[in-house]
């Protein structure tokens, strides 16, 4: 991987401990540097200023792309001299047959590149990106796949490679047969993405979208060709359409989760869509039941060992504010299943160990 | 100087070159022995330093950039003195020298030696042996002193992931970021919330420990009442993560080693450490020697001090050349002429073993080494201190394919043969373990068993460690005509002046400087510490014994290229923060676009 | 907008040969296009880098191609090759180079002085001591210094090419002052080493560097600075 400062994901307790870069510049030096500076600054202006008027005049040769081209190497956040840029793209590829236009955008991604592995969080780049894939119907996809894994490996947590990934699975699969595929391909990687990192807030959204893709249509697969047993099992609930199975399965997993990491908001988030309407109206009364208050029993066991390795014997603020909403939930379907001494007493502790929301749990009150 | 002719075997295509086409080169006639040309006359240096080890040439180096002049020898014909990287050659040879050593100390004791030259075609410059092999943690002085030295430059590094605990005769991959612990099976749900716990109060920057603490409690008593683990983990914190071997460590240093290893994931990568390729300290030693050379100082091998007249201040080398010294001469301990007074030494007994098998079965994917640690009392020989072991397969660059090199050390004490009963029974487990990895069928187990392997390797856990389910315990050996071959077994003990179980010594090295009676400063042999962590601290001590100062070590401006580019990328960022604020335009639009979140918002209040 | 996407390979060159015949001139004017008169001994940076470009045509036109290598084997546009350039850095004088020099090196140019008789001879010192330490396969070519001062030369071209035929050694005149054929030694070696890595068919990715070598000026941080502690 050489296109990126940086080797591995960063995914663990450490990450941002980091090593420190070089050491702080003293103040004579910064206004060296700054002195130093001032006609770089003014270049800018200069240039910038003579962009946005050949914008104007709707100029589209050579030396104006030239000049696009450098200031967003500047500042690539400018969004008008994007569209400027678009604005020439369009014109110059107009009439070209698609092996032209396919080598024009090709040098255009190649210069996104470029920028995206300085600027790897612009909005912007990576919609200048998506405009020239739309507009070039050769696309390599693949090689897209590929990229996108090498800016996960830098900041696994990217928002913007994840809604890029996306986009790019979702061109995959118009052109695509099996899309079904495509989508369980889609919840492995995701799947692995999630162990490295269970505080990948990106990677269990994209869970989230995929598993309801997957109910909807999923791919009939031999264990072989899933190869890891686990995914398989996930396989056959998504053929069966079994919900109760899955959310059964799935909060296991969460299960794990929160043990590994009780204050981790991610995965709580998680386990709010998992026993959310969508799924619940899916299946039977009991089965709610059963699986909720399972659910109660296991996070009241979890914050008791919190409350003792607590040094306040505080309880743990996580397990209260997800047992309040599964009580909620359980309340829905039944009044008499709740406790509501048991449930005020809940809220009222949460007032106490989460005082600045003192007043959302207020609300919260049955 | 003599220099020998390659040897038939050393000229022979090495299996790993075969394919190549052999020397065609026929003997140089006439320069069997080029003369190595003398020192000046009256060659007049700022200091001396004799000995190459890792210390010495971090010396050599940080002198003469800061602008003394250095002379820097070795008795050897080789860089790295106790530290050195070794060919089979290079190791008969050390052999023969430190066993039958004339002048100087006898450093090393307990010396044997075996080479099977007859079942194996032994190619000498197809291995580098070190005499002592360490790891490099991500987050250490020495690393930062490589980048900042730009010796980095002239070294390769590979990552380090597998850190084994021999336990219950098994040996069990450690489970030590939040990946391995979240996907482990291996791993009850309660443990692995004691183990974060644990995790996340050792990476909080500063340690704190709780106020009612007792008073001098060990740590594996700390870590039992405060963080309820069980023993196994406990071992595994301490002797694996720790890479600890003195059982009796003080609480806040421990915790401390435990920290470094903890902190070091995921600076380059998701791995907790590092090794240099071909070599440890002895190929460091020669980038360190390479760099003090380009800064001016001189180097000659092979040469040693004779004598040293303290009050002319003038050396005599064996080579016949006097110097004349204007400050100091530094030494190993071992290159010296005369010891520091009230010596009294220590001992680190090593095994180092060549084996004709690859231990790929011990590294993770893409790896090429791992470390195996048996805590106190996992041996036959009721260990009481903890053998460590080191693995080095063939893609480190210092066998050929097919071999490794097995490093094991203990600080236990030698007599009664404590020490080697102990080597001896690790290695013998290393062995057994080996042979049942590396040979069972697969095909013969219950389908529980089948989860963990997969392409006839074992995967066992998702991060490719290394792990027997429970029915595999019970595997007898069925297809154990499989064993095991030396190519070579070294076993010694090495001497060191410092007292390792003295907790003022934490690194094995102390805070005093030794001195000889003519005032020589001795360099201490290396310590037992399986890391380089107290070594850059070690050099610096004596530097600033000679400069006076140590803020100026190795503060050198490199006036590079590479440098440029770094300060132009930085200088790219702050003009286009600058810039962003003076023009500030589309600033409204780009803020919203970037913030723009998920649909997956999930406010818990409905 | 010309995309620089052109196939790179990089080779390790060492430098041998007795003090003061000229080493670090030769790669001074290779890589800096400059000569210092006075230059007493090697100082500075460790190692230099250095790019040439080979087009297509420098690599199949090559004596060295045996037409194995054809015209599809190679990029329309070329193949760049950047040397990384090992000086001795004074460890030569008394014979003390160490191992880590040699290793993996891809070529040696093993310098001796036109004008100095025993320079010759002690070049073959090196020769045999590069036989000892490095790779088999490393390319060596023997070159003479100062060609500016033909005038005094006391090695004959003629009595180097018997000795080189002998050893199978590439041989080349150079004047590191004038800087003529400078340029031209590194060209061919760098061909040679294209050429060679062609044919063992190793995609030129045959530098020193393993995939898996972690560089040590790269580490993770930095890249991701919003990211909250995971802990």
């Amino acid at each position: 991987m050489s296109f990126v400062r940086g080797y591995s994901q960063n995914s663990s307790f450490e990450s941002i401990h980091g090593r420190e870069k070089s050491a702080k510049l003293s103040e004579s030096e910064a206004l060296k540097r700054m002195e130093m500076e001032r006609p770089k600054v003014d270049k800018y202006k200069e240039l910038n200023e003579l962009v946005l008027n050949s914008k104007l005049n709707k100029i589209y040769n050579k030396q104006s792309f030239e000049l696009i081209t450098k200031l967003l190497e500047i500042n690539p956040e400018l969004y008008t001299v994007w569209n400027y840029r678009k604005e020439y793209l369009i014109n110059e590829i107009d009439g070209m047959n698609e092996i032209n236009k396919h080598e024009i955008l090709e040098n255009e991604l190649y210069f996104v590149l470029k920028q995206l592995k300085k600027f790897p969080k612009s909005y912007w780049i990576w919609n200048h990106r998506i405009w020239c894939l739309k507009l070039d119907n050769l696309s390599d996809w693949e090689n897209e796949l590929k990229l996108i894994k090498q800016f996960l490996t830098v900041d696994s947590r990217n928002f913007h490679v994840w809604s890029y990934r996306r986009f790019i699975i979702k061109c995959m699969k118009d052109i695509s047969k099996d899309s079904d595929i495509i989508d369980f391909e889609e919840f492995k990687f995701t799947t692995s993405m999630i162990n490295k990192d269970i505080s990948n807030y990106s990677a269990w959204h994209n869970r989230s979208k995929l598993i309801e893709m997957l109910f909807n249509k999923s791919p009939v697969l031999s264990k072989d060709d899933v190869g890891d047993n686990k995914l398989f099992q996930y396989l056959l609930i998504f053929n069966n359409k079994d919900i109760n199975e899955f959310l059964i399965k799935e909060l296991e997993l969460f299960k794990t989760a929160i043990y590994t990491d009780p204050d981790d908001s991610s995965v709580w988030f998680y386990m709010k869509w998992l026993i959310s309407e969508y799924f619940l109206n899916k299946i039977e009364n009991d089965e709610k039941i059963d699986i909720i208050t399972k659910l109660i029993n296991d996070i009241k066991e979890l914050n008791e060992l919190e409350i003792e390795d607590n040094e306040n014997g505080n309880d743990n603020k996580w397990c209260l504010i997800s047992i309040v909403y599964l009580m909620k939930q359980l309340y829905k379907i039944d009044k008499l299943l709740v406790n509501l001494d048991e449930f005020n007493n809940y809220l009222t502790i949460l007032q106490k160990i989460d005082p600045m929301k003192r007043n959302r749990y207020i609300e919260l009150n049955i | 100087m003599s220099d020998r002719r390659p040897s038939i075997v050393e000229r022979r295509p090495s299996s790993a070159l075969s394919s190549r086409r052999p020397s065609i080169i026929p003997q140089l006639e006439g320069i069997e022995k080029p003369n190595t040309p003398n020192l000046p006359e009256n060659m007049n240096v700022d200091v001396l330093i004799c000995g190459t080890g890792l210390i010495n040439s971090i010396l050599a180096a940080a002198l003469s950039w800061q602008g003394t002049s250095v002379l820097h020898i070795d008795s050897n014909p080789y860089y790295g003195d106790d530290s050195a990287t070794l060919t089979i050659e290079q190791i008969k040879n050390w052999f023969i020298g430190s066993k039958f050593n004339k002048t100087g100390f006898k450093n090393y004791k307990n010396i044997h030696l075996y080479i099977n030259d007859n079942d194996f075609n032994i190619v000498s410059k197809d291995y580098g042996i070190d005499l002592s092999p360490k790891i490099l943690f991500p987050r250490s002085s020495l690393l930062d002193l490589l980048i900042k030295s730009r010796v980095y430059h002239y070294l390769e590094f590979q990552s380090l992931s597998n850190f084994h605990t021999f336990e219950n005769n098994n040996l069990g991959k450690l489970n030590a970021n939040k990946e391995d612990i979240f996907t482990s099976n291996e791993i009850d749900l309660n443990s692995k919330r004691k183990l974060m716990k644990f995790l996340k109060f050792i990476s909080s920057p500063v340690i704190e420990l709780p106020d009612n603490l007792p008073k001098d409690i060990s740590i594996q008593n700390f870590l039992k009442k405060n963080f309820k683990l069980d023993d196994k983990l406990i071992n595994e914190i301490i002797f694996t993560l720790g890479l600890i071997n003195n059982p009796k460590i003080q609480l806040i240093d421990a915790l401390n080693k435990i920290k470094r290893y903890i902190l070091s994931f995921n600076i380059y990568g998701n791995f907790p450490t590092l090794y240099s390729k071909f070599g440890g300290p002895g190929e460091i030693s020669q980038g360190f020697c390479r760099s003090a050379a380009v800064a001016g100082t001189i180097y000659k091998l092979n040469t040693k001090l004779k004598s040293y007249d303290f009050e002319n201040k003038t050396a005599i080398l064996n080579d016949g050349s006097n110097i004349k010294i204007n400050e100091r001469i530094i030494s190993s301990l071992n290159q010296s002429i005369n010891k520091p007074e009230n010596c009294k030494f220590y001992e680190i007994s090593r095994i180092i073993a060549i084996v004709d098998k690859s231990c790929n079965e011990w590294f993770q994917d893409g790896e090429s080494s791992s470390i195996i640690i048996f805590p106190p009392n996992s041996l036959n020989s009721q260990n009481e201190y903890p053998v460590q072991c080191l693995i080095m397969g063939s893609e480190t660059g210092c066998c050929p394919k097919g071999r490794s090199i097995w490093y094991l050390h203990t600080i236990a004490p030698t007599i009664n043969d404590i020490a080697i009963n102990d080597l001896n029974s690790a290695l013998l487990k290393l062995e057994e373990n080996y042979i049942r990895e590396s040979t069972f069928n697969f095909n013969e187990f219950n389908d529980d068993d089948l989860n963990y392997y997969n392409n006839n390797k074992p995967i066992l856990t998702e991060s490719g460690s290394m792990k027997l389910s429970k029915s595999l315990l019970d595997f007898k050996f069925k297809f154990s005509n499989e064993r095991i071959n030396y190519l070579m077994k070294l076993s010694f003990t090495q001497l060191t002046n410092i007292d390792q179980l003295n907790p003022e010594n934490i690194n094995g090295y102390n805070k005093e400087i030794l001195k000889t009676d003519n005032n020589i400063i001795i360099v201490n042999m290396p310590s037992s510490e399986l890391s380089y962590d107290g070594i850059v601290e070690e050099a610096k001590k004596i530097y600033k014994e000679i400069v006076g100062d140590d803020s100026d070590f190795f503060n050198v401006d490199f006036e590079d290229e590479e440098e440029e580019i770094e300060i132009s990328n930085e200088l790219d960022a702050e003009i286009k923060a600058e810039v962003e604020e003076i023009i500030n335009v589309d600033n409204n639009q780009t803020t919203q676009s970037n913030q723009q979140s998920e649909e997956f918002e999930m406010e818990l209040e409905s | 907008m010309n995309r620089q996407r052109s196939k790179q390979s990089q080779f390790k060159i060492v430098l041998l040969g007795e003090s003061a015949v000229g080493k670090s001139s030769v790669v001074q004017r290779f890589v800096k296009n400059s000569f210092d008169e006075y230059r007493e001994s090697t100082i500075g940076a460790a190692f230099l880098t250095q790019s040439i470009h080979l087009s297509k045509n420098d690599i199949l036109s090559s004596g060295d191609n045996d037409n194995s290598i054809t015209t599809d084997t190679i990029d329309d546009d070329g193949i760049t090759v950047k040397f990384e350039i090992w000086d001795t850095a004074g460890q030569e004088r008394y014979r003390s180079l160490a191992s880590m020099y040699y290793r993996n090196a891809n070529a040696a140019i093993i310098v001796y002085d036109i004008t100095q008789l025993e320079s010759l001879d002690k070049a073959k010192y090196w020769i045999k001591e590069l036989q000892r330490q490095a790779n088999k396969d490393t390319i060596i070519i023997l070159t003479g210094n100062k060609l500016d001062l033909n005038d005094e030369r006391k090695i004959s071209i003629d009595d180097v090419n018997e000795f080189t035929s002998i050893y199978n050694l590439l041989n080349f005149e150079v004047s590191a002052k004038t800087g003529e054929n400078v340029n031209q030694l590194f060209k061919d070696i760098a061909i040679k080493l294209v050429i060679k890595n062609l044919k063992s068919n190793n995609n030129l990715n045959t530098t020193n560097k393993h995939s898996n070598t972690i560089n040590l000026n790269q580490n993770t941080n930095n890249t991701t600075n919003d990211q909250n502690c995971a802990c």
